[in-house]
């Protein structure tokens, strides 16, 4: 799995997600045994960073906006969620 | 950044509890229906508001895979069998320490007064995709999910004099077109359910002639008693089918209810400090309708042996 360079991030296919705009719940529909895992602030924020489109440092680009700050304060951590979000099969990246 | 300690609210629960089930059912080889709640919100039914619970509606063959499978991801049978109930059971009640909502499994939907496997495949054969939480989700189309509020609402004001079921004649009014009212109409005669729906149908403006009676005379005479059955009328049915020795425990139960039961009514997490209030509420309600209870019974009694 590549967290870096030109991997463009997108939702599993078989993740369930409501935004309710101060928080987001996920559902992974292959373990339906596992309850939803809330996100909120910055993980909501990288959460919706993530549109299928936008490569790695686009998406920590876009939550960099998003809090006002610089990009290099914050990679190492958006690097480091998504690689968490990919492990728990809520992300892919191709 | 990611919390599972964090409460799952209602409003999240339910539209991703309906695709935890959905993919359930698909894992099993099972059809389900999503009905009432979000899906008829979506499909312009009723306003967008937050459910307690949600329901889906399963063939009555597919009830027992459907439950031991939801059961297998963690999931325990609620209230079933444990209160008093006018209305035969006609769905199974789940519930999960991880999810704040209740799930009920429908296995048919009373007023249909056809054989509820029958009605199950006339409505899965009407049945849309809705989306919820980004995932399609089979559900009711418009067609059926009326049929079915409506005699939800039917099943408390059978007269179809109450403020939901007018609001509802409004919506489906507004958001039904003309074949669509056709196909209800001819959904309530597949379904055996023109008379149970007579008062709904009426208010749509579809003449009395295309209505019809109802084919199974004696299940139609069966609705008609439950649905007029008063307020605590089902406690007092229990109690007479119980041993007096047994009347404390009985109405000790009546008064309290378990901690599921209180959750399932009221929402409030079972365990949870509001639980002692909601009982005295309870109780309170319970005392102030006895005397009118009995006064309707012993009407109901005295025109039966008239």
């Amino acid at each position: 799995m590549t967290h870096t360079g030109e991997a463009v991030w997108r939702h599993r296919g078989e993740v369930a997600a409501v935004d309710s705009g101060d928080r987001v719940a996920v559902l992974d529909l292959t373990s339906l045994a596992v309850p939803p895992r809330i996100l909120e602030g910055p993980a909501a924020a990288i959460w919706r960073a993530v549109d299928g489109e936008r490569a790695t440092p686009e998406v920590v680009q876009a939550v960099a906006q998003s809090f006002g700050v610089e990009a290099a304060e914050i990679e190492a951590d958006v690097l480091a969620f998504l690689a968490s979000l990919s492990s728990a099969g809520l992300l892919e990246a191709s | 950044m990611v919390d599972t300690a964090l409460r799952l609210r209602a409003d999240e629960a339910v539209p991703l509890l309906h695709t935890l089930v959905a993919r359930a059912a698909a894992d099993l080889g099972l059809r389900v229906l999503a009905i009432k709640g979000p899906v008829a919100a979506l499909q312009g039914l009723r306003k967008p508001r937050p459910s307690a619970d949600l329901d889906v509606l399963v063939h009555p063959r597919d009830l027992e895979s459907l439950v031991a499978g939801l059961v297998a991801l963690g999931w325990r049978r609620g209230v079933e069998g444990t209160y008093a109930s006018i209305m035969p059971p006609h769905s199974v009640n789940l519930l999960s320490d991880l999810w704040p909502v209740a799930m009920d499994v429908h296995h048919y939907f009373p007023g249909f007064l056809a054989d509820a496997g029958a009605v199950f495949d006339v409505l899965w054969a009407g049945h849309e995709l809705v989306t919820l939480a980004g995932v399609p989700v089979p559900a009711c189309d418009p067609v059926g999910q009326v049929a079915v509020l409506a005699l939800h609402h039917l099943r408390i004001s059978p007269d179809g004099d109450s403020p939901a079921l007018r609001e509802l004649s409004s919506r489906a009014g507004a958001t039904l077109s003309a074949d669509e009212v056709r196909a209800l109409v001819q959904l309530a005669h597949a379904t055996d359910a023109t008379a149970t729906l007579r008062p709904f149908l009426l208010a749509l403006g579809v003449p009395d002639a295309e209505i019809g009676p109802a084919r199974d005379a004696i299940a139609l005479d069966a609705w008609n008693r439950r649905v007029r059955a008063v307020g605590y009328e089902a406690w007092f049915l229990k109690f007479a089918r119980t041993p007096k020795r047994r009347w404390p425990r009985t109405l000790w139960h009546a008064l309290v209810l378990t901690d599921d039961e209180i959750h399932v009514y009221s929402n409030v997490p079972p365990g949870s400090g509001g639980l002692l209030r909601l009982r005295l509420r309870r109780i309170g309600r319970g005392l102030a309708g006895v005397p009118r209870t009995v006064r309707a019974m012993a009407r109901e009694r005295r025109r039966g042996s008239g």
